[in-house]
């Protein structure tokens, strides 16, 4: 019940002054995010150099012992001098590769997921990835960038001897321990369609590596899809909340994040019921946390004890969740609507 | 590995594109620009919205529409071409209850209320929209009814998506129900360019804003009993135009890029902005590499703004024998839509 507000408390310290969060005081469905930022790591010389960078940014957010980090996109390529072709640096899909075994070795000590932003072969293509690295190091599941830049389409445009084949538009979405996750990649930013495929699938949090930061574009997926993300770019690193609010984001003097997420938080309408959380208020106190958005006419409503269940209150005081409530209109102004006009 | 095609240059070209542009690289070319007659551009309009905060509640129709005509009259100081106003601006809080037949106007000769409003927007040489109850093939509708210049009505919208207590008899309106529009419906011909309406609820829907942006409007006129908030800013990022809202809790003008131009305040309850239609949303990346040449040929005859927030740069002619359609030409710029359009059949050719 407290570690939400002790993590508040440690974001006002500098994060040098980070100390353990205990695992056992973790809400049922809170889930430590993090993202790691690239700012400031590039241009660089070889991809070792590269990679004992990124190695030593991720160890300061060891001490929140996260369940997810998210690396930037092409971890091992983004803006490093040492050139090589599509052939040498894409790494195998199932059997761990030099940069897939390293992060692995991470995920396995930090016994958390990781994802592993790379190039990969399959069946004779080049894919610019993410791979899902579990807890115990093992490959979880493999994401291919649906919207590659034409640059990076176009054979010998941007990468050397080949270029990259855009996945599917409908990606997995993965059953981690923690919860439902999604992930998109760079330039899938400025679609919809495969945003909107990891809500139908019950997409609960979605990673981002990147190389551009897509600040607003990515608060607009959040909301209009009611879930988190985890940002990772090459200019900034940010954890941004079912609502678009973004809950923490890199700067100057940290290039990375690590923050709490509740994925017992739900998005509601305010209208027509937010005369009844009043009540709920008085009869939860603390152990629950509404956020009224007047101007969107949005609240959220969160447990803050382990013992409570949102769907349970939103059941007894007959309140939809937004998404249901929209359901439902649609439903009802489909049947009213005059039919010429439909 | 990467060719110079990358986000490093992205970066480091888009740094000296700004430094430009807060610098004013100026050339004799752009010295010329004062000649713009009328002091106004070719496309450029001054568009403004009130809001209701501080008119609610209210006892009768009459004293609302009194009220709401003053408040117009604070902002005609700007010779506005376009006033918005209010969703139901004159029933909405208002202790008098009408049934809806009393309230109802027809869409095609002006009622009590839009006989008032035409009588302002004739007087005022200046559109609005006129939000109110009307009547058409035996339905009521919630409606927004655009009043031009001469007064006429040029135009209706029908609220897509009402709440259910305004679609069921006898809950939020005495004697009947509201029918929602249609999902499509016309884009509305101006002498400044195509407008589009919305309402409300209907904010939270997409398929009624997408269906403006593929008919091609510049604006889209939100009239509405809730603010809208970041959902007005993503609608208007996503599909490229203006959005100018009028609320009952605040009135915005939304840039196309997505960001807040001006909005209402505890001490001015009108926002107002002049915008200029001729401009576009561009993609930061690639167009990064093309900044300093249109900065160094162009200097202050563009305005060329680099959202880094929304991942977009806007360019706008500000001189009026420039079009930005010319310009990008010369560039081989695309424009935000057709760049995704041409990026989205490279990866369908290329998908497996």
């Amino acid at each position: 019940m407290n570690s939400l507000k002790n993590a508040t408390e440690l974001f006002l310290k500098p994060a040098t002054m980070a100390r353990k969060v205990k695992k056992e005081d973790r809400l049922p469905r809170e889930v430590w995010v993090a993202g790691i930022s690239l700012k400031g790591l590039w241009p660089v010389a070889t991809i070792e150099k590269r990679m004992n960078d990124v190695l030593e940014r991720m160890e300061n957010v060891f001490a929140f012992e996260p369940d997810i980090i998210c690396l930037p996109e092409e971890i091992n390529q983004s803006w490093v001098d040492e050139t090589l072709t599509l052939q040498e640096v894409a790494e195998d899909e199932t059997t761990p590769g030099p940069i897939t075994s390293m992060l692995a070795d991470i995920a396995r000590r930090q016994q958390c997921y990781i994802t592993c932003p790379i190039i990969t072969k399959r069946d004779g293509h080049f894919y610019d990835s993410a791979i899902l690295l579990n807890r115990q190091g093992e490959i979880d599941g493999v994401f291919h960038k649906a919207h590659p830049t034409s640059t990076e389409i176009l054979p010998n445009t941007y990468f050397k001897g080949g270029g990259v084949t855009p996945g599917p538009i409908k990606s997995p979405v993965y059953k981690t321990d923690f919860g439902n996750a999604g992930i998109q990649i760079c330039f899938d930013a400025e679609w919809s369609d495969g945003w909107q495929s990891l809500k139908e699938d019950g997409a609960e949090i979605v990673l981002f590596p990147s190389q551009g930061p897509y600040s607003n574009i990515l608060r607009n997926h959040a909301w209009v899809n009611n879930y988190y993300i985890v940002s990772a770019t090459g200019e900034d690193a940010q954890i941004i909340d079912i609502t678009g609010d973004v809950i923490a984001a890199d700067g100057e003097f940290s290039r990375w994040v690590c923050a709490p997420v509740n994925l017992e938080k739900k998005l509601l309408c305010l209208s027509p019921h937010a005369h009844k959380f009043d009540a709920i208020q008085k009869r939860y106190g603390r152990r629950i946390r509404f956020k009224i958005y007047h101007s969107e006419n949005w609240a959220t409503l969160e447990n803050l004890d382990p013992d409570i269940s949102v769907s349970d209150i939103l059941k007894e005081y007959e309140i939809p969740t937004y998404d249901e409530q929209l359901r439902e209109a649609t439903g009802i102004q489909k049947k009213y609507r005059i039919i010429s006009a439909r | 590995m990467k060719n110079k095609a990358s986000r490093r240059n992205f970066i480091k070209q888009t740094s000296l594109g700004l430094s430009a542009g807060v610098f004013g690289i100026s050339n004799p070319i752009s010295r010329a620009r004062n000649d713009i007659k009328n002091g106004k551009l070719p496309r450029e309009i001054c568009i403004s919205s009130i809001d209701l905060k501080g008119l609610w509640p209210d006892t009768t129709t009459e004293s609302r529409i009194k009220r709401v005509l003053s408040r117009m009259g604070e902002v005609i100081g700007m010779k506005p071409d376009i006033i918005c106003l209010p969703e139901l601006f004159s029933t909405m809080w208002v202790k008098e209850k009408k049934a809806l037949t009393e309230i109802a106007e027809d869409e095609k000769i002006p009622g009590m209320i839009t006989g008032r409003i035409s009588a302002f927007a004739k007087k005022n040489h200046c559109y609005v929209v006129c939000p109110l109850v009307t009547k058409a093939g035996g339905y009521f509708y919630n409606s927004s009814l655009l009043i031009d210049r001469k007064g006429d009505i040029a135009g209706a919208y029908h609220k897509t998506h009402p709440v259910k207590t305004e679609i069921f008899p006898n809950q939020d309106f005495k004697g009947g129900g509201m029918r929602p529009g249609a999902i499509d419906q016309p884009v509305i011909e101006t002498d400044f360019g195509k407008v589009g309406m919305q309402i409300s609820y209907d904010a939270n829907w997409s398929d009624g804003w997408d269906n403006l942006k593929k008919k091609g409007v510049d604006i889209v006129l939100f009239s509405s009993s809730f603010p809208g908030g970041r959902i007005l800013n993503y609608h208007a990022l996503k599909n490229s135009y203006y959005i100018v809202s009028s609320t009952v809790g605040d009135a915005r003008i939304i840039d196309i890029s997505g960001n807040d131009l001006d909005a209402t305040s505890d001490f001015v309850r009108y926002a107002w902005a002049t915008i200029n239609l001729d401009k576009v949303n561009v993609t930061t990346w690639p167009t990064n590499g093309n900044l300093p040449d249109l900065f160094k040929k162009y200097g202050d005859r563009l305005r060329i703004k680099v959202w880094g927030n929304s991942d977009v740069i806007t360019i706008e002619s500000r001189d009026p024998q420039l079009q930005v359609s010319d310009v990008l030409k010369e560039f081989k710029i695309p424009n935000y839509t057709d760049y995704l359009k041409y990026e989205t059949e490279v990866q369908d050719k290329h998908r497996i």
